[in-house]
């Protein structure tokens, strides 16, 4: 990945639109950080796939129905999404006066975001396709982190002092806060917790090491918290 | 025959045993003066309660219709309750026919400020259910319930289909079960290669898992209709205790009123059904809810009738001075939203008979006639007793638009109708309904009987309108001039002038010059002055007249004698102003067959009363000198320089003196002016104007120089209409102009040729020298004359027939 340097903050989408949500993200995010804002517009890979085979149906989210999914119209598809979202992020990096940088490229969202955290100061991880509940989005600031990771707690604070709502800190505790609700959980039984609390926020912050250590087991958490995700390093 | 004396022509008011110096020691009349009959008629048809007696009060302008009016309503409308407050409501289940709502007297106005609290209440309190972390936690519950329903539904498939080697992939716009093989999708190269029963079982395969696939979107679709009734559910749940809590105080107000009650029922239903429309738009909804809208709007109160009022105001007195349809009935209006034309409830007002209702309503009758739809929309709704408000454009198909039907309100009202007599008239021959719906009318008089208690009284009405309207108190002298100008107003010295407005603009402009001149009180002079400058403003065309006839324009003689012609008096009117002149009046006359033309019918310039008085003469003329034989004679009559149609008989005296000079060529007195009618035994009969006639020739003969020739010569009996100016009274009295009565004809015919008219004698002659006489010697002459010219007629035929 040299799409980001260090330093700099990167958008990761596979949506074509930049929500408020990301914006306010990516202000807040770049108030604190030198670099360049970056954008990685990714293509699953797996749809042009499926819609190569010969007997694949698209099954409507809303509507239910059979209809006929074919790889170029899947091409066609992607390619116009892409394009919708490099004229939405170059508007928002004009819009905040930073240098800018656009890829668009395959693979899976997750890992390329993860990826990209190896250089970045952050990684904003728009909101994929997912149900009607992910697109109307929620209210207020999650975080999920170790008690230690003070960044990613003061990004959550000023991002939610952004978007206008309480914030809603969720901290994965160890066992040296007192006092903690969840300090005699286990990890998981906690981490499912937050999940399930962490869901309506409109912004969740991550620190990364509270990620499952499996790519499948975070593909599952990242699509079960929604919204848009703030990937910090630890 | 003796001219009249200087006093039989201005009859003076004295106030004999009246003490008092100014009008400020008068005491106010009780009551308007001489009209008694109208007082006790509208007393009549305002206390009768039952249906259709309206009052239709008529007269003149300015005789005190409306003040009576006013003061008896204002009287009965004390004695009476304060009527019904009325209202308009939202109907919830079908807000195109608005509920009309009756309270107690000051009641609405509570009730709308009542509802506005619950609204202002209610959304203040309902959000704040919905942000209680009871509802949130509640909501959390079955939304969280519902997705993971839904999400497990999906899993359980995404499961399945990779135990059957199948993934399942999210797409931009749904979902897609696609073949893989150890987390890998199977390549198009992949699926080739397989034999073709396994393809079939793949493709099978694909087919079951895609049907459940839709069947879980299916049950996806189910489980949020089910979360949002559960929501729903939830939210009524929360709310209805608050709103119950919200609605109790309301309830408790107004227990005793069934109507306001059910329509509370009705708030409460209307508010549970649309519950979040209480909610605030949250972040992203699109038109949530009715914040700042108009959808608020559905639980306000329209007042159309309470705003102000309250118990012991008393009835309503409501005098409407634009009587339109919308002003009278009320009207229905629009607001443009959106490029359209909408209404609803609060959009009815309420017009004249809304505000009326339960009390009097006053209105000018000419108004009400010449407004478009007002007097179908008013006797509709006396005759229906409902007031059924309307969007005249829409009924009349020029607003196309969804309109409203309010619920009528019953009509309990008094309407009198103020107006003239031929109004009153006309419409009692020609509306049927007129007759049913106005059955009581209140005729005022036009003119006041003059004696002196009258005078008194008169007195004390121009003294308590001086009061009314600031006018300086008036001296003594200066009242009886008002009483002897009312005199005059009537045309009458044994009457006066009924008209008010008239007594009020004199007594408004003598208190102006008086205060001009520094007065305390208005005196004598600025009376007399108010009077000469009212007459000034308005003789602009009589000056014009009077100008031409002194220029000899305009023919008349006031000196000298002539053959056929008199002077004849002439009344024009400018508006108000009425004024008389001289007209000359001419008659040739030749051997005919006894015709007597009238010129001004022949050319259609003479009306139907005038042709009527030539007739009369003609006829008196055959009764009296075609006794023995036929009337051998051609005559004509004539207004010389008339151009414009002359109506009335008040000539036919003038136009007989004329007719016998030409016939016995006896010259006439062009020194004297005649007026009056004839009937058809030379009686003399009354004529109209007959003060503006004499002061109209008096003008003239003062211009050129007053003889002691020069008079007028009137009936006799409008000797007691006569109340002339002083100028005229004095030159009377100093024998400089004379005004003669007569009775008859030939004493008219005997002043103007100044010798006898001649009375038959034994034999049945006039005296020869007579002009009667003359007249006699002349038809006689033309008669034989006649009958020369039919034998030689008859022998110049015989001759012609002879072989």
């Amino acid at each position: 990945m040299n799409t980001a340097a260090r330093g700099g903050v990167v958008l990761v989408s596979a949506e074509p639109r930049v929500s408020e949500a990301v914006r306010a993200a990516a202000r807040l995010l770049l108030e604190e950080t030198p670099g360049d804002l970056s954008g990685l517009f990714v293509e699953d890979p797996r749809l042009l796939a499926a819609a190569s085979l010969p007997f694949t149906r698209e099954i409507g989210r809303h509507s239910g129905v059979a209809r006929a999914f074919e790889r170029s119209d899947m091409e066609r598809l992607l390619r116009g999404r892409a394009r919708a979202f490099e004229s939405e992020f170059a508007a928002l990096a004009q819009a905040l006066r930073r240098p800018w940088r656009f890829e668009q490229c395959r693979g899976d969202a997750l890992t390329r975001a993860l990826d990209a955290l190896q250089e970045a100061t952050a990684v904003i991880l728009a909101p994929a396709a997912a149900g009607p509940e992910a697109r109307a989005g929620g209210q207020g600031v999650s975080a999920i982190a170790r008690a230690r990771n003070v960044g990613a707690l003061r990004a959550a604070d000023r991002l939610a002092k952004a978007v206008g709502h309480p914030v809603q800190t969720h901290i994965i505790a160890d066992a040296t806060v007192a006092g903690d609700p969840l300090a005699a959980r286990p990890e998981s039984a906690s981490r499912d917790w937050l999940l399930s609390r962490a869901a309506r926020a409109a912004v969740v912050v991550i620190s990364v090491s509270v990620l499952p250590s499996t790519a499948s087991e975070r593909a599952e958490m990242l699509r079960a918290l929604r919204g848009v995700l703030v990937l910090v390093p630890d | 025959m003796p001219a009249l004396a200087a006093e039989s022509l201005y009859t003076p008011c004295r106030f004999d045993g009246l003490d008092f110096t100014t009008s400020d020691q008068l005491a106010p009349l009780p009551h308007l003066l001489g009209q008694e009959r109208a007082h006790e008629a509208v007393e009549f048809g305002v206390g009768m309660r039952d249906r259709g007696f309206n009052l239709f009060v008529l007269g003149p302008a300015g005789v005190g219709k409306r003040h009576l009016v006013e003061t008896v309503l204002g009287t009965q409308a004390t004695e009476r309750a304060a009527p019904q407050d009325w209202c308009y409501v939202n109907n919830f289940k079908d807000p195109q026919r608005p509920q009309a709502l009756s309270l107690p007297a000051g009641m609405a106005a509570r009730l709308r400020h009542d509802m506005a609290q619950l609204v202002e209440e209610l959304r203040a309190a309902i959000p704040a259910l919905f942000d209680s972390e009871e509802h949130r936690a509640r909501a959390e519950l079955i939304e969280t319930e519902i997705r993971e329903q839904q999400e497990g539904g999906l899993n359980e498939l995404g499961q399945e289909a990779a135990a059957q080697h199948f993934t399942l992939l999210h797409t931009p716009a749904g979902f897609t079960l696609a073949p893989s093989r150890e987390g890998q999708l199977l390549s198009p190269d992949d699926i080739m290669k397989m034999s073709e029963a396994e393809r079939e079982r793949l493709q099978e395969t694909h087919e079951a898992l895609q049907q459940k696939l839709q069947k879980v979107i299916r049950r996806a679709q189910q489980l949020n209709k089910e979360k949002r009734a559960r929501i729903k559910q939830l939210i009524q749940e929360m709310t209805g205790a608050a709103l119950t809590a919200a609605l109790e105080d309301l309830r408790a107000r107004y227990a005793t009123l069934p109507t306001v009650m059910q329509y509370l029922d009705a708030v409460q239903a209307d508010v549970m059904e649309h519950i979040e429309d209480f909610r605030p738009a949250g972040e992203g909804e699109a038109g949530a809810g009715m914040e700042e809208g108009p959808g608020f709007r559905r639980f306000e109160v329209n007042v159309l009738v309470g705003d102000g009022a309250g118990e012991g105001a008393g009835a309503p007195v409501v005098f409407e001075d634009n009587p339109t349809h919308p002003n009278l009935l009320g009207r229905i209006e629009h607001v443009a939203r959106f490029g359209m034309l909408v209404t609803d409830f609060g959009l009815i007002k309420a017009g004249a008979l809304h505000r009326a209702n339960g009390g009097y309503l006053v209105l000018d009758a000419f108004k009400v006639l010449t407004q478009p739809f007002a007097w179908e929309g008013l006797k509709r709704a006396l005759a229906s007793g409902e007031l059924r408000p309307e969007a005249l454009g829409q009924t009349y198909g020029l607003i196309s638009t969804v309109g409203l039907e309010p619920q009528p309100i019953p009509l309990d009202v008094k309407v009198v109708l103020l107006g003239d007599r031929r109004l009153y008239y006309l419409l009692l021959a020609m509306d049927r309904e007129f007759g049913e719906l106005f059955k009581v009318a209140a005729d005022f008089e036009d003119e006041i009987d003059r004696a002196p208690e009258q005078e008194h009284l008169y007195a004390r009405l121009a003294a308590e309108l001086a009061r009314r309207h600031n006018v300086p108190a008036l001296e003594r002298a200066a009242l009886a001039r008002v009483v002897e100008q009312g005199a005059r107003w009537a045309g009458d010295a044994r009457k006066l002038s009924a008209n008010l407005e008239a007594v009020t603009d004199l007594l408004r402009e003598a208190g102006q010059y008086a205060r001009q001149e520094g007065h305390a009180c208005t005196d004598l002079a600025s009376v007399e002055r108010a009077i000469a400058q009212q007459r000034r403003r308005a003789d602009r065309i009589h000056r014009r007249l009077h100008e031409a006839i002194l220029r000899d324009e305009l023919h008349v003689a006031t000196a000298g004698a002539a053959v056929g012609q008199v002077n004849g008096l002439s009344v024009s009117f400018t508006g108000e102003y009425a004024f008389a002149h001289p007209v000359r009046i001419t008659a040739t006359t030749r051997l005919g067959e006894g015709e007597v033309v009238d010129i001004q019918r022949e050319v259609k310039l003479g009306g139907p009363i005038h042709t009527k008085g030539v007739l009369i003469l003609a006829s008196l003329l055959g009764a009296r000198f075609a006794a023995d034989h036929p009337l051998a004679l051609h005559a004509s009559l004539v207004f010389e320089q008339t151009y414009g149609e002359v109506d009335g008989d008040s000539a036919s005296v003038a136009e007989y003196c004329a007719l016998m000079s030409s016939l016995g060529d006896v010259t006439l007195r062009q020194s004297l002016a005649v007026t009056g009618s004839l009937d058809q035994h030379g009686r003399v009969q009354p004529i109209g104007g007959v003060n503006e006639k004499i002061e109209g020739f008096f003008d003239i003969c003062r211009a050129r120089g007053l003889t002691g020739e020069q008079g007028v010569v009137i009936p006799s009996a409008n000797i007691a209409h006569l109340m002339l100016r002083a100028e005229v009274v004095a030159a009377v009295r100093e024998g400089r102009f004379h005004v003669h009565a007569v009775s008859g004809v030939d004493e008219a015919l005997a002043l103007l040729a100044a010798r006898p008219a001649g009375e038959r004698g034994e034999d049945g002659k006039y005296p020869r020298d007579s002009v009667n006489g003359c007249v006699v010697a002349r038809l006689r002459q033309w008669f034989e004359r006649a009958q020369t010219l039919a034998a030689a007629r008859s022998g110049r035929a015989a001759r012609g027939r002879s072989p």
